[in-house]
C-alpha cells in the first residue's frame, strides 16, 4: 500500500517549498484518485505539482499548501474533462497543438449555439458579465433591474451554458 | 440531495459572481471529488466563461492608431523645426551641404485597409484607402502650413 502512495516527485529535496510540496503530496494522491480513473491519477499528480513548482513565487509562504494544490488539481481534471467531452482521441493531460486549434473553434461555436438558445435577457446578462466584464450593478443599472433579478438570469444562463450545446446537463 | 446540490451550485455562482475560481473553493472542491458526475458540466461551464472572456474585444482602433500618431507627431516636429530654425544662424563654414528641402511618406496597410501619410515642409497630405464589402472608401485629408 505505501508503495502505492510513493511517488517520485522529481523535486529538489534541499529547497523548503519542495518539502512541503513532499508532504503534501500523498494527500494530493489521494485526492487526485477520487477526481480521475486509476490510470491518469499519477499523470494529474505530476502535472500538479510541476505546476505549483513553476509558479511557486505566486504562492503565499504563510498559506497551507495542501488547497492550493487541491484547486491547481480540480482546474487541471476539470480541463482535462472538457478536452474530453470534445475531442476523445486526445490524451486527458496533453494536447496536440492542432487539436487546440481546431477545437478552439469547436469551442466557439458551440458557445454561439448556446447564447442563441438562451433568452434574450439571459443572454444580455451573460454577455455583458462574462464577455464584456459589467459589473452586476452596472448590468443592474443600465437594464433598470434589480441587483438580484440579474444575478438569477446570469446563474440561470450559466446553468444552460453547464447544460451544453445538446443540454446534457441535469439542469 | 437536490439542496445539497443547489449549495454546491450556489457556491459555485457566488464565485463566479465575485470573479473568483469556484475551484479554490473547499466546497466545491469535496462536493466535485464525491459527484465526479457533476464534473462534465462545471467543466462545460467553465470553458464557455473561459471562451466568453477570451472574446472580449479589444481596443484594436486605439493599437493602430498609435505608430499613426507617433509618426505624425515625428512628422510634425520635423516641420515646426524646419519652419522655425533662426535665418540669422549661419551653416557652418565647414558644411558644403545643407537641407533645402524633405519629405517623409508614410504607409501603413493592415486588415483591408491602407493609409499613407505624406509630408512637406508646409503640406501634409493623408490618403486612406479602405474596402466595406465591395465598395472602396478613398478619403483624403490634405492640410498646409502658414
Amino acid at each position: 500500500m505505501e508503495a502505492s502512495i510513493a511517488l517520485d516527485t522529481g523535486l529538489p529535496d534541499e529547497d523548503p517549498f519542495a518539502g512541503r510540496l513532499a508532504a503534501e503530496t500523498p494527500r494530493l494522491r489521494s485526492y487526485a484518485a477520487r477526481l480521475m480513473p486509476s490510470m491518469e491519477v499519477d499523470d494529474l499528480v505530476q502535472e500538479t505539482l510541476a505546476r505549483a513548482w513553476r509558479y511557486r513565487s505566486a504562492f503565499d509562504a504563510d498559506k497551507e499548501v495542501g488547497p492550493w494544490l487541491r484547486t491547481t488539481a480540480l482546474r487541471l481534471a476539470l480541463d482535462a474533462l472538457a478536452r474530453r467531452g470534445r475531442e476523445p482521441s486526445v490524451g486527458a493531460l496533453e494536447e496536440e497543438p492542432a487539436a487546440v486549434e481546431s477545437s478552439a473553434n469547436d469551442e466557439h461555436e458551440d458557445v454561439d449555439r448556446l447564447l442563441a438558445r438562451l433568452d434574450a435577457v439571459e443572454r444580455d446578462v451573460l454577455v455583458r458579465f462574462h464577455r464584456l466584464g459589467h459589473s452586476i450593478d452596472e448590468i443592474s443599472a443600465s437594464l433598470r433591474l434589480p441587483a438580484g433579478t440579474v444575478k438569477s438570469h446570469l446563474h440561470r444562463a450559466r446553468r444552460k451554458l453547464a447544460s451544453g450545446p445538446r443540454g446534457e446537463g441535469r439542469g | 440531495m437536490t439542496t445539497e446540490r443547489e449549495t454546491f451550485l450556489a457556491a459555485v455562482d457566488e464565485a463566479l459572481d465575485a470573479r473568483r475560481d469556484p475551484c479554490e473553493v473547499a466546497l466545491v472542491q469535496e462536493w466535485i471529488a464525491d459527484h465526479p458526475e457533476d464534473g462534465d458540466e462545471l467543466a462545460r461551464l467553465f470553458r464557455g466563461v473561459d471562451v466568453l472572456a477570451r472574446s472580449r474585444p479589444r481596443p484594436r482602433a486605439s493599437r493602430k492608431l498609435v505608430p499613426m500618431i507617433a509618426a505624425i507627431a515625428f512628422v510634425a516636429l520635423g516641420v515646426h523645426l524646419w519652419t522655425r530654425a533662426p535665418k540669422s544662424v549661419e551653416p557652418p563654414r565647414t558644411s558644403c551641404s545643407r537641407i533645402v528641402s524633405f519629405s517623409l511618406e508614410v504607409t501603413r496597410e493592415s486588415e483591408g485597409q491602407s493609409t499613407m501619410v505624406r509630408s512637406e515642409p508646409d503640406h501634409t497630405e493623408r490618403n486612406q484607402v479602405s474596402r466595406l464589402g465591395s465598395t472602396l472608401i478613398v478619403s483624403r485629408l490634405e492640410s498646409r502650413l502658414p
